[in-house]
């Protein structure tokens, strides 16, 4: 801490700087007010100089005392101009038109339209709701993270598998955050959908390595969701109606441009269809989720703002009165955006993340069941300091405490003691340092450090040591937050670009990112059960380091995108199972648990074209991801279960007029690595399956094809709506959701192997409309 | 966990799931050596098995171990058991006492696998109850059985429940009945019968509770993993009390046996 204040004391004193006047303000939509995230300054005289808006819309520039032309802009909206004469620091507050359908080439060569090349951040991919809402979607669920697995290196498990895996890491390594709060499950429906309704989402950025100092917490990734902020102009609902579920949003202002609101809800609706059952068990069942988005914000002056978002939702599943399950998140942030000057920008949240799960078997009088949560109370300061157009500082520091309740058992029947298992307390903090830099017009260079450190704590409890057979080697009383163990380190963080030419660019990334909670997966398919754990005297934080390498060209004015990355991470103090563990309501499951290590490397190669009727990509991705654990296969590396070699993602949109837009798109993945058996004996008379070893085999190759049509009704200024038609799996492939072996029917007493698919042909139409 | 399971598979038949035999292409593993003995407590024949791991897909019959010596010792003397000629190994009337650790060693073409295990003592039964209950999703109409003991509060305990409903045997491997005193200990247990099926009225139920130590108990863990697969870790065999990478498990068992007819 004090090293950070000396730096940044270092760093204040470039201040003193005569002559100087600083451009600050905010970008805004003007049709509904929203923030504009990212967009750009430019000034027309010095071409090198520019700022881009934050997450807030807020940006700020130090310029020389003069006259200049600057350019706000950004992506899809008309450029504005305004000329001034800098002798004094000023404010703009700029909104942008939304750029009028019709496609025409604009000229303004803006550092916005080949963002890609010119940015120091690489591995990042970025999405909009309205930019995907054309990708044909299973069941015409839009889905921005479904949509995020069509990008290079980020991939699905599949059909039926939650979560994603970004460049060979595990689900539980990457950290989604939802207006900065922590979602810890993101999946509805055991992984057919996300949670995040692109109703209520503005933007999203995922970043696959060089993450920025900001950023601490999970290995593998950063997913960063912005909720809308909601109109700030005028009342407005949109929605949609769909098979499985319908949309509805309201927004409006709370007071015209200075506070706005959106609601948003979704419900899913498979459930009806079971009261027409003439089972009365199946018409009692229950098979829904909903989602809930809520978010006000009012600007009390042009120095403060602030801004209350939460989440809500929840997944239910019931049979009959007999048993029910039930699973969800609720996040709450609360932010305050302050200018302490036109250079130095505020942010302070409090954030509150929750996900636990329920479920009850049996009837009233007789019934048992089990829950579990994990709660979070988080606390983040970040500053952003404009010093000059050549640097902008961040720094900040974020503390966390957390509350496992690994599971309570309750019951009512007799003789069924209650098992409420102790909750494990800890807290995690952070802080961070780092500058963006342009050091000439050719060289920038991201540089940050974060210092983080995590105590696991007692509960007036004692802890047990295990060693590795499981054992208990040792334990210790610890009173209420009294500290059982301590962990700390320092993460680097470096990014840096150099341009090759006007339009390609040279690009390198170091980050190493420690992660201190866990999850505990079910390694067969990610389920709501699986628990998260805290780093503690037996479990170690997992670290991951990543290099990474790209470079970036563009074509044809910028109609076209290239990219190649590659990357290489290891993996320390990775964990798994041991084999044969027991999982469910073990007090000690860090007893079951094995350590080890892993690497992944890989090679992204993404071409994208961005302009005129057509548009879409291509993706490939070569990658490996290998584990190592001495109590597994002989200690010798193993495929990660989500070691998909190779990966082809082709997306295509065809706007034919302003009435019709088709689209297709096709995915390829290698196989899942699973563990078949090599081999057979008998357990006492009963054939059972030998295994040489973990992971060695392949399920078969994934591939699928998905067509859309969207047919856009004529636009009013009241009134806009469009018709999706879809068909998810074109060509009916049957992808494996699990094999089975079982007993041939034509060779009694030989096992053969059976595959369950889920889907094949699903045809799907959703009506959405805006007023 | 089962009824978890159960509503899963309801959603994914719900959904349009479709299944076909596949062929996959296997490469056949080494071949392990399979010890399977179980002693128990009292006097009793003590039987071990030994074999090769066989094919998995295609001919599956075991393949015996016919040559092997096998040697059980209880620190005062060794007992060579008598080969049958087909991979079974037996010492006849060998009285086994709780408290005694007992090692087994089989020696095979040079190869040499070693288990130890502690005799339990036999935790007795006090009853078996019953209760009618009405039938639901889960059970018919019929009688919920239930065993009760008083669980000793000086050791850690592991059970496994087998039970007979009028000549239909319940507690095989493939629905291991599984329990430890981990949060019930000195407890007297009363422990519902609910994954199994409901008695009629005078049907004769036989219920046997088997002690067994912690290494035979986390075996048994393993083998219930083995064959419900899903239920939580990846596949992987059970992992038995024999060194050098032997398969199957060195099992002491302490059993108490106690029937009931089910008066309505």
């Amino acid at each position: 801490m004090k090293k950070l204040l000396i730096l940044l004391g270092f760093c204040l004193s470039f201040m003193a700087n005569a002559q100087q006047f600083t451009i600050s303000g905010t970008l805004k939509d003007a049709s509904n007010g929203e923030d504009l995230i990212g967009a750009t300054v430019k000034v027309k005289e010095l071409p090198t100089v520019g700022a881009v808006s934050n997450v807030y819309g807020f940006f700020s520039l130090t310029l020389e005392k003069g006259n200049y032309t600057l350019i706000f802009t950004s992506l899809g909206y008309e450029p504005v101009e305004k000329k001034i004469q800098l002798s004094a620091n000023q404010r703009f507050d700029i909104e942008l038109a939304e750029q009028s359908t019709k496609l025409k080439e604009f000229e303004v060569t803006g550092e916005i339209e080949d963002a890609n090349v010119s940015s120091t951040e690489m591995s990042i991919e970025k999405l909009d709701p309205k930019s995907i809402e054309a990708i044909p979607v299973l069941l015409g669920e839009k889905d921005i993270v479904k949509t995020f697995t069509l990008m290079p290196g980020i991939k699905s498990g599949g059909e039926g598998n939650g979560g994603f895996f970004v460049r060979g890491g595990g689900v539980d390594q990457n950290l989604i955050l939802l207006d900065e709060a922590v979602v810890y499950n993101a999946s509805h429906l055991l992984g057919f959908f996300s949670v995040f309704n692109s109703d209520a989402i503005k933007d999203v950025s995922l970043y696959k390595g060089g993450m920025p100092a900001e950023y601490g917490g999970r290995g593998s990734s950063v997913m960063d969701i912005t909720m809308k902020d909601g109109n700030s102009k005028k009342f407005g609902a949109s929605g949609g109606l769909g098979v499985i579920s319908s949309r509805l949003t309201l927004e409006g202002p709370i007071v015209k441009d200075k506070g706005s609101f959106v609601v948003s809800g979704r419900r899913s609706y498979a459930d009806l269809f079971l009261k027409l059952s003439p089972d009365e068990d199946l018409r009692d069942s229950k098979l829904y989720f909903y989602d809930l988005n809520l978010k006000a914000n009012y600007k009390i002056n042009d120095k403060n703002r602030v801004y209350l978002s939460g989440y809500f939702g929840r997944d239910v599943l019931g049979v009959g009165e007999t048993f029910g399950f039930n699973w969800g998140n609720a996040t709450g942030t609360l932010r305050w955006n302050h200018l302490f000057s036109d250079k130095l920008f505020s942010n302070t949240s409090l954030i509150l993340s929750n996900y636990d799960y329920e479920f009850k078997i049996g009837s009233d009088e007789e019934s048992f069941g089990f829950k579990a949560s994990i709660l979070d109370y988080n606390i983040k300061q970040d500053f952003s300091y404009f010093l000059n157009e050549k640097n902008t500082i961040k720094f900040g520091l974020n503390m966390i405490y957390h509350t496992f309740d690994p599971g309570e058992l309750f019951s009512s029947i007799s003789g069924f003691n209650p098992i409420n298992l102790n909750d494990r307390l800890a807290t995690e903090n952070a802080v961070y340092l780092q500058n963006e830099q342009k050091v000439s017009e050719l060289f920038s260079i991201q540089y940050g450090l974060r210092y983080s450190f995590f105590n696991y704590l007692g509960n007036n409890d004692s802890i047990f040591d295990y060693n590795e057979a499981g054992n208990t080697t040792n334990s210790r009383y610890y009173n209420r937050h009294e500290t059982a163990k301590f962990y700390g380190g320092f993460e680097p963080r470096l990014a840096a670009k150099y341009m090759l030419s006007e339009v390609s660019s040279l690009k390198a990334s170091y980050n190493r990112n420690y992660q201190y909670i866990h999850l505990l997966s079910n390694a067969t398919a990610s389920s709501p059960t699986d628990s998260w754990v805290p780093s503690s005297n037996n479990v170690k934080p997992q670290i991951i380091d990543q290099i990474a390498l790209g470079y970036f060209r563009n074509f044809k004015k910028n109609t076209y995108e290239f990219s190649v990355e590659g990357y290489y991470k290891n993996l320390q103090n990775q964990i798994d199972y041991k084999n044969g563990a027991d999982l469910f309501l073990n007090g000690e499951v860090e007893r079951e648990l094995t350590f080890g290590s892993g690497i992944a490397y890989g090679a992204e190669f993404y071409l994208k074209k961005r302009k005129g009727a057509f548009t879409g990509w291509l993706s490939y991705t070569y990658s490996r991801s290998l584990r190592k654990f001495d109590a597994i296969n002989n200690g010798e590396y193993y495929p990660a279960r989500q070691d998909l070699i190779h990966d082809i993602s082709a997306v295509g949109i065809y706007k034919f007029n302003e009435k019709w837009t088709a689209s297709a798109s096709w995915v390829y993945t290698t196989g899942l690595a699973v563990t078949y058996p090599s081999g057979g004996y008998q357990i006492e008379g009963v054939n059972v399956p030998y295994y040489s070893g973990r992971n060695q085999s392949r399920f078969p190759d994934y591939h699928r094809m998905d067509v859309g049509v969207t047919w856009y009704n004529k636009k009013t200024d009241k009134f806009e709506s469009n018709w999706n038609f879809s068909i998810y799996n074109v060509y009916g492939r049957e992808n494996t959701f699990s094999i089975n072996f079982i007993d041939d029917e034509s060779n009694p007493g030989q096992t053969v192997a059976e595959q369950t698919a889920l889907f094949k042909i699903i045809p799907s139409v959703t009506y959405n409309f805006k007023f | 966990m089962k009824k978890i399971i159960f509503a899963f598979s309801i959603l994914a038949i719900s959904t349009v799931s479709c299944r076909k035999i596949i062929d996959i292409e296997q490469e056949e593993g080494d071949k392990r050596t399979v010890i399977e003995a179980t002693l128990l407590e009292g006097t009793h024949s003590f039987d071990v098995k030994v074999s090769k791991t066989s094919n998995f897909f295609g001919d599956n019959t075991p393949v015996p171990i016919t040559n092997a010596t096998v040697v059980l010792s209880d620190g005062a003397g060794d007992y060579t058991l008598t080969s049958f000629g087909d991979g079974n190994y037996q010492l006849v009337g060998f009285n086994a006492v709780s408290g005694t650790e007992y090692t087994l060693t089989v020696n095979e073409n040079g190869n040499s696998f070693v288990a130890k295990g502690i005799m339990p003592a036999v935790v007795p039964i006090d009853t078996i109850s019953y209760e009618f209950v009405e039938a639901s999703t889960f059970n018919d109409s019929g009688y919920i059985t239930q065993i009760e003991f008083n669980d000793p509060a000086a050791t850690d305990n592991y059970y496994r429940i087998e039970v007979d409903i009028q000549g239909t045997y319940y507690g095989d491997i493939f629905n291991l009945i599984l329990l430890d005193d981990g949060f019930l200990n000195g407890n007297r247990i009363e422990f519902p019968l609910f994954a199994i099926d409901v008695a009629d009225a005078f049907d004769n139920v036989t219920m046997k509770l088997t002690s067994c130590d912690r290494a035979t108990f986390t075996y048994l863990e393993g083998v219930d993993a083995l064959i419900n697969i899903g239920n939580g870790a990846p596949p992987a065999n059970p992992t038995g009390n024999f060194n050098n990478g032997a398969l199957g498990n060195f099992s002491l068992y302490a059993s108490d046996t106690q029937s009931v007819v089910i008066l309505p």
